[in-house]
């Protein structure tokens, strides 16, 4: 549904976008990091047509933004990182003046707002004006402008950036349900997020894509990733200690002594793959006991950061 | 063309939201009427015509168009608004001539409510209708063409304050580019032939011709280009500076 071939974006010397490729289907939701300046508003600028490319070519279902930018943004819900409206309109006046704008009229048009108004919550706030409304209330309604005409692809700038988290969770359900037959772009720096709600996650840095894949995927990336944290009690703990040296696929990260006379023991495998089942059944044949036991996913944060920051040394993602 | 309507609609309705419309509206009308019977010295002249009551328009419209036309686009580029809208399926030609219309229609109002200047000479005398229906076409002409100015430097600027002070500066030329205290002051220095281009350009001559009641098409072809070139100046520029 969005297609980006060698997009290219420069502003004066500094590119903000450095030839970028990205393919988006429907039923997808591209989950867009990257640190600020990334390029990530820029390009959201560009799909919904708001920036021309200085090279490449963006197609949304089918058109070509620079040839055919008014059906496109037809296709388009866009909602801006600055989803500033106008202040001195009611939220009613101004939902009812963007459905004007995207071509609906008369009965449709009334639907359209009434189920959009209901599906973020703004009925209590309908025949207010906008400059009273509080921060969370106004992103609501930047995101209600963006979903009235029902379109094909939604480009989200941020959509739950100060919103409380009760707020954002009405967020993510909303746009779980709505990604069924659309294309969605979102991008955000609060990356449990993308794991709630993404099929796909694409960390851009400088203008280029450093990684691209599933959240699942690129949490295994991260440093943590199954590590394992066994308790056992104090009585045994030597004994375990034993145990682990003598296993050769992970390394003993770090013991601590919890509260209630037992041992903490946190194990790195040593490869990428998972060691608890060797754990347990090494634990086992010794007859030592397990007093809890769980495994680190991992964390999205430390791919980030491994990928983005300023001095971070340039690994194969899948080495 | 529906596109235009809703976007000309909302513009329009968005005027009467601020203060600054209500105030604009009072000053028009006050001051234009002021004008006439002071400066103007209506009874004095002892004629039923409105010539004393158009001849300051343009002078009014050098501070006022300026106060109509800055909020056009700096306020939209300052607010960031200007990316929700354009990115609705709506050509930038249509927003310009979207504001720009509602802008003409806001100070078609504030003419419309002179009317009682027109009641009052019918009711004193027998005027010509048709001298006075033609200066109130050149009056709504010569804004017109000051608002597509406004337009274009409102475009250009994030601040409102810099675009009405750009714009009242641009209107204040254009309407002395003709005058005789100019053409005056210039005949030792400049040919014939750029006094002549001078005055083709002022919009006083233009508009003293409309008032006189001759609807001459050059005069009405020259307000309606000229607003034309600077609307779509405005689409350049909109393009250009927009994500800036």
């Amino acid at each position: 549904m969005i297609t980006l071939e060698n997009v290219t974006r420069k502003f004066g010397s500094f590119t903000a976008v450095d030839n970028l490729s990205l393919h988006v289907p429907k039923g997808q939701v591209l989950g867009f990091l990257g640190p600020n300046g990334a390029g990530k508003t820029t390009t959201m600028r560009m799909i919904s047509g708001f920036l021309t490319p200085t090279a490449g070519k963006i197609t949304v279902c089918g058109c070509d933004v620079a040839q055919n930018p008014v059906e496109v943004k037809r296709h388009i819900g866009y909602m801006p990182e600055v989803a500033s409206s106008y202040n001195d309109m009611t939220v009613l006046a101004f939902l009812n003046f963007i459905a004007e704008a995207r071509g609906l009229s008369g009965s449709a048009k009334e639907k359209a707002v009434e189920k959009v108004v209901a599906d973020i919550s703004l009925s209590n706030v309908l025949y207010q004006p906008i400059e009273t409304l509080s921060k969370g209330y106004k992103r609501r309604v930047g995101l209600a402008q963006a979903l009235v005409h029902d379109p094909d692809v939604l480009i989200l700038d941020e959509p739950t950036e100060g919103l409380d988290p009760n707020q954002k969770r009405e967020i993510r359900t909303l746009i779980r349900r709505l990604r069924e037959n659309k294309a969605i772009i979102i991008s955000t720096h609060v990356l449990e997020e993308v794991e709630a709600m993404c099929s796909r996650a694409v960390i851009i840095d400088k203008g280029k894509i450093v990684l691209d894949d599933t959240p699942r995927a690129l949490i295994s990336l991260s440093e943590t990733h199954q590590t394992l944290f066994v308790l056992i009690p104090a009585y045994q703990q030597e004994r375990a200690r034993t145990v682990f040296d003598e296993m050769t696929v992970l390394d003993i990260a770090d013991v601590r002594q919890e509260t209630g006379d037992a041992f903490m023991f946190t194990l790195k495998p040593k490869g990428r793959e998972s060691v608890t089942a060797d754990v347990v059944e090494a634990l086992r044949r010794q007859d030592i006991k397990i007093l809890d036991l769980f495994i680190e996913k991992g964390r999205l944060e430390e791919v980030f950061y491994a990928f983005t920051s300023p001095d971070r040394e340039l690994k194969d993602p899948h080495a | 063309m529906r596109s235009l309507f809703v976007l000309t609609k909302r513009e329009f309705a968005g005027y009467f939201t601020t203060p600054v419309a209500w105030i604009f509206l009072m000053i028009f009308v006050s001051l234009s009427g002021l004008l006439t019977f002071y400066a103007g010295d209506f009874f004095g002249r002892g004629q039923a015509d409105l010539q004393s009551f158009f001849l300051f328009h343009p002078w009014l419209y050098v501070f006022l168009i300026p106060a109509v036309s800055m909020r056009m686009w700096a306020e939209e580029r300052r607010s960031g608004t200007i990316e929700m809208l354009m990115t609705l399926p709506v050509s930038t030609g249509d927003l310009v001539l979207g504001k720009f219309f509602a802008a003409w229609m806001f100070v078609g109002v504030a003419l419309f409510l002179t009317l009682p200047m027109w009641l009052t000479v019918n009711y004193l005398g027998s005027p010509d209708n048709g001298v006075i229906l033609m200066s109130y076409l050149a009056s709504f002409l010569i804004a017109g063409t000051f608002l597509s100015v406004g337009s274009c430097l409102s475009a250009c600027t994030k601040s409102q304050i810099v675009a009405f002070a750009s714009t009242m500066m641009a209107c204040v030329l254009l309407t002395f580019l003709g005058s005789d205290a100019l053409i005056n002051a210039l005949s030792g220095v400049a040919t014939e032939k750029v006094l002549k281009l001078f005055q083709s350009f002022g919009f006083l001559i233009h508009f003293l011709s409309l008032t006189r009641g001759v609807l001459d098409v050059r005069d009405l072809l020259f307000f309606v280009s000229f607003s034309s070139v600077f609307l779509f100046a405005t689409v350049i520029v909109l393009d250009h500076k927009k994500a800036v």
